[in-house]
């Protein structure tokens, strides 16, 4: 076990006033809450029970009141600890970081209410730490209307950049959320085009109208935040790039697996789920021969094709 | 049975919290349960001293007397009591879940659950429910922001101790890797990448560092509280200026029509022009960093054609020349 007597201490002194607040709660609920195991809570509830007042008469002890039939739990008596201690520096800066981030993320949260939050755990005793900022995301122009729509649950026209086709498209889009993440907002929505629920970044968003019709509702939204915005088509297959150092940075810019070690000049090979067939010869043409595609010589050919055909027009003495 | 040290510390706490008075250290041996294994003076000091560092570590305010003994006030112990309008809550509980990984997505949650139990409601019950508005906030809003990367804890950790840092950096894509010793002073999120400001002690300087450029594992070295980081400076303005902004100018090309959507979104149409025997539209576009607008441009191949300024005339044809092979990019 890798807990820390603290981390446990921590999780102890939290567990007696939730516990005392919700008398008969479920142990498995307490499980989910504090995220450990209800074998965990209960040796921390066993724990508890011998803990107390020096003198450590039975009266004087924690009483963990356990229904081991329902298995419940209430608190009868608490030693003192009937109040949750402060935050810790971690939740400190956990809470007031974040805070100051969606404070900066103009049009999405009431910014008064924010920084009154911040004031009141600076009275508690939560001062804004200054050691871990963030900034949240790029403004972009149509996040007001975005915000609108998913307020008023309408149904929005909007004309949208796709950068891995390199086109403009109009669809109408269901609102569900905004996400931001990464340095962007998302506006997740069911798009009427596409026919399935897609991520739009909003400062791709090259115009927005409100339309009348309601957004239909989703009869389910998935809690989390999905792990990456851009959907490959299933269909594509991946491809294999090699890396020259100078295009390295493709593999933080974007989803890869990099098979294997760099070699002595430092190249990598990675492997690569590209949008479209397009896309990728795009990309490696703009890498300007720092990418080489290896499993696919029908695209490499494509490459050298369009940059040959590209030179002709500069070699042309009335270009 | 040899008590748990979990059990020792709850012990210290509640028999510090419930006196009045100061306690000495001989009251504090003789009467807390689990200081009785102490085999010696020696092993019972070594292990108070831990013991109170532990529980300052926690944020629980352990208070010293003049000649030595202890206690903690109950007043300063607890969170207050807190009341919160139905917005503010629907603030804390995005911001409790703005972190996805990492010792601080814990301590989000931790953190807005004390909150909540630290209310003035008498019935605790689940703020979601009770509050629709609370509900539709944090379900039409979801900030997120990830701390994958692997320097980030060890990171975090040393910024918080004040301790130094060693580590393996490759500063640009082609470049070689270089050990670095650095004063970490803090951690920025700019464009949906992580930073550490800090003190560069080889360089004698302030650096900026992306961490997912750290190689390997982070080292953390020396005492803590080893520096103290500058007040007047602001962090995230330090990234923010650390890529400096292009000089805006402008460039013409001649695009297919139809094609380069990209690049036509910031574009003003200006005329016409032949290539081969075709009729492209001549746009003018901003020039941002000239090596970008150079791949925008490259991207395209035949379909678009630059006719000024010279240098991203010049950036367009290594690239293709590049991406056409056979003579050096």
């Amino acid at each position: 076990m890798s807990e820390t007597a603290t981390d446990r201490l921590a999780r102890m002194l939290a567990l007696v006033p939730y516990i005392s607040r919700r008398p008969g709660v479920a142990i498995g609920d307490l499980a989910a809450e504090f995220g450990v195991s209800a074998g965990q809570i209960a040796d921390d509830l066993d724990l508890l029970m011998v803990c107390g007042l020096p003198g450590y008469y039975p009266d004087d002890l924690i009483d963990v009141v356990l229904d081991d039939e329902g298995g419940t739990v209430s608190i009868a008596f608490d030693a003192g600890i009937e109040r949750p201690v402060r935050l810790s520096h971690d939740e400190a800066v956990a809470l007031t970081v974040a805070l100051r981030t969606l404070a900066d993320l103009p049009g999405l949260v009431d910014r008064d209410a924010v920084f009154s939050a911040l004031a009141k755990l600076e009275q508690a005793g939560a001062g804004a730490a200054a050691e871990v900022r963030i900034a949240a995301a790029a403004p972009a122009p149509a996040l007001g209307l975005v915000r609108q729509s998913l307020d008023e649950a309408r149904r929005l026209w909007i004309r949208y950049y796709t950068a891995s086709r390199d086109t403009l498209t109009e669809r109408e889009v269901d609102p569900i959320r905004l996400l931001v993440t990464d340095g962007h907002s998302y506006l997740e929505a069911y798009c009427h085009l596409a026919l399935a629920v897609r991520h739009f970044r909003i400062d791709r968003i090259e115009q927005a109208r409100l339309l009348d019709e309601p957004a239909q509702v989703p009869l389910w939204v998935d809690e989390e935040v999905p792990e990456r915005m851009f959907h490959p088509d299933p269909a594509v297959a991946p491809v294999t790039l090699r890396l020259h150092p100078a295009a390295r940075w493709i593999a933080e810019y974007y989803e890869v697996q990099q098979l294997g070690e760099p070699d002595e000049g430092g190249a990598i090979v990675v492997s690569i789920r590209a949008a479209s067939d397009d896309w990728l010869v795009r990309l490696v043409l703009s890498l300007g021969g720092a990418a080489e595609i290896v499993d696919r010589p029908d695209l490499a050919a494509q490459v050298i094709t369009r940059a040959t055909a590209a030179l002709a027009a500069y070699s042309d003495p009335n270009s | 049975m040899a008590k748990t040290k979990a059990e020792r510390l709850l012990n210290l706490v509640i028999a510090l919290l419930n006196s009045e008075r100061y306690r000495d250290v001989s009251w504090i041996r003789d009467k807390v349960d689990g200081y009785e294994d102490a085999a010696s003076d020696e092993a019972f000091f070594r292990m108070f001293e831990r013991d109170k560092n532990e529980l300052r570590d926690l944020g629980i305010p352990l208070q010293t007397s003049p000649d030595g003994a202890y206690r903690i006030p109950p007043g300063e112990f607890s969170l207050p009591e807190l009341t919160f309008t139905p917005s503010e809550k629907a603030a804390l509980a995005l911001a409790g879940r703005l972190w996805e990984t990492t010792v601080l997505a814990e301590a989000g949650s931790g953190a807005l659950r004390k909150i909540n139990d630290a209310g003035g409601d008498t019935e605790a019950g689940d703020p979601e429910t009770d509050h629709p508005a609370l509900a539709q906030a944090t379900s039409l809003l979801q900030p997120r922001v990830r701390t994958a990367d692997p320097a980030f804890q060890p990171i975090y950790t040393a910024v918080r101790a004040r301790r130094l840092v060693t580590f393996d950096y490759r500063k640009d894509q082609a470049g070689t890797v270089e050990t670095r010793k650095v004063q970490p002073w803090g951690l920025v999120s700019w464009r949906g990448r992580w930073y550490v400001v800090g003190f560069d002690e080889d360089r004698s300087a302030q650096r900026t560092f992306r961490l997912s450029r750290i190689n390997g594992a982070v080292r953390t070295t020396g005492r803590a509280g080893a520096f103290t980081p500058p007040l007047d400076v602001d962090l995230l303005s330090v990234v923010a200026s650390s890529s400096p902004p292009p000089v805006e100018r402008s460039a013409v090309l001649l695009v297919r029509p139809g094609s380069g959507a990209g690049l036509r979104r910031r574009a003003t149409v200006i005329g016409s022009g032949v290539v081969g025997d075709e009729v492209f539209e001549r746009l003018r576009i901003p020039v941002g960093h000239l090596w970008d607008t150079a791949r925008a441009v490259v991207g395209l191949g035949p379909d678009a054609v630059v006719e000024s300024p010279e240098d991203l005339l010049a950036a367009v044809v290594r690239l293709l020349q590049g991406a056409r092979g056979g003579e050096v990019a």
